[in-house]
């Protein structure tokens, strides 16, 4: 006895064309649509912490806020606006702002961008909740520009009391 | 022997990144005020050369003219690498106008390495690399923040950073 195959069947299936289109329309927008870019960039937005410098023979506390961008390809520099923001009579005010500081990555490798001077003078030493925040435009060496934000995730107390400005 | 008293401006030559922002403006009033002669001939330099070298603090500055702008690079003294030319700023304007800028941007650019490359002193300096002010102190768009130059000419007046200033021309 032999088996017979419905070959015939099979060659003969038709997709039903709107079928055909959608599928056809969903190809498109799958390859053609803009896709999400991965960041090539992080932001890392260290919590305020006191720090001790001499100034006319003095030790001065200051506050200092530490920001880093790192890119996973060389950057020509970063511009940062950053503030410090601190409660005060159970109100959250910013009381230093850092506007447009620009810092070109160090000579071991163009991929990172410190801060490391982001500082204000302590008025007194009276113990305050600080927190950093800061917003980041990067220019790449490709010619790209990167913008992202961060911040310290939560408050911390410093021995520093600045007055706001 | 009595030790000389260290003037407030030499203690900024020392100060680097522990400079605040209103020193550095007070600093750019400050030497445009005191070295405006050397600017000057400096300038005249510049303008005839294309090329000019200067040594502030621990701090070599290069500037350079090229397409009507003039730039600068700079690095600390005996540093092999040159930080990049980000400040520019155009000379597509008359001769008299032309000093009167580079005047300024040579101030702009002093501070900038007294900041960056400051003399030896008590301060340990920070690491991180090259770092100024985006907006320089001769543009007027630093006093409204980037937020046009009619609302920075309004604002400059209000932030005149005087204390400092008098502290500068008498300690």
């Amino acid at each position: 006895m032999s088996i017979s195959l419905p070959l015939k069947q099979v060659f003969k299936f038709k997709v039903p064309g709107v079928l055909a289109l959608a599928i056809f329309a969903g190809q498109f927008l799958v390859n053609e649509l803009p896709k999400v870019k991965e960041p090539l960039c992080k932001i890392d937005v260290e919590r305020p912490h006191t720090s001790t410098y001499l100034k006319q023979r003095k030790n001065l506390e200051i506050l200092k806020l530490n920001v880093t961008t790192e890119c996973t390809v060389p950057q020509e520099f970063t511009i940062l606006n950053a503030d410090i923001q601190a409660i005060v009579d159970n109100v959250q005010i910013s009381v230093q702002r850092f506007d447009n500081e620009l810092r070109v990555p160090d000579e071991k490798g163009r991929f990172k961008a410190k801060y490391r001077d982001l500082q204000v003078d302590c008025d007194s030493l009276e113990p305050t909740m600080y927190f950093g925040q800061a917003q980041a435009e990067i220019h790449l060496k490709n010619g790209e520009v990167e913008k992202l934000s961060g911040d310290s995730q939560y408050f911390v107390s410093q021995d520093c009391k600045i007055d706001a400005k | 022997m009595q030790n000389r008293k260290v003037t407030f401006y030499e203690e900024c030559l020392t100060l680097g990144r522990f400079l605040s922002r209103a020193e550095k403006e007070a600093l750019y009033k400050y030497l445009l005020e005191t070295k405006r002669n050397t600017y000057r001939a400096g300038a005249k330099t510049l303008l005839q050369d294309d090329f000019l070298t200067v040594y502030v603090a621990n701090g070599e500055i290069q500037y350079g003219i090229e397409d009507k702008h003039v730039h600068y690079v700079a690095r600390e003294i005996n540093s092999a690498e040159f930080c990049p030319a980000i400040r520019k700023l155009s000379l597509h304007v008359p001769k008299f106008l032309k000093v009167i800028r580079l005047e300024r941007f040579f101030a702009q650019a002093e501070v900038d390495i007294l900041s960056n490359f400051p003399l030896p002193g008590d301060n340990q300096q920070p690491e991180g690399g090259f770092g100024i002010n985006a907006i320089p102190f001769y543009d007027l768009k630093y006093y409204s923040n980037g937020r046009g130059m009619l609302r920075g000419f309004l604002k400059k007046f209000e932030n005149s950073n005087s204390e400092i200033l008098t502290k500068l021309r008498t300690l």
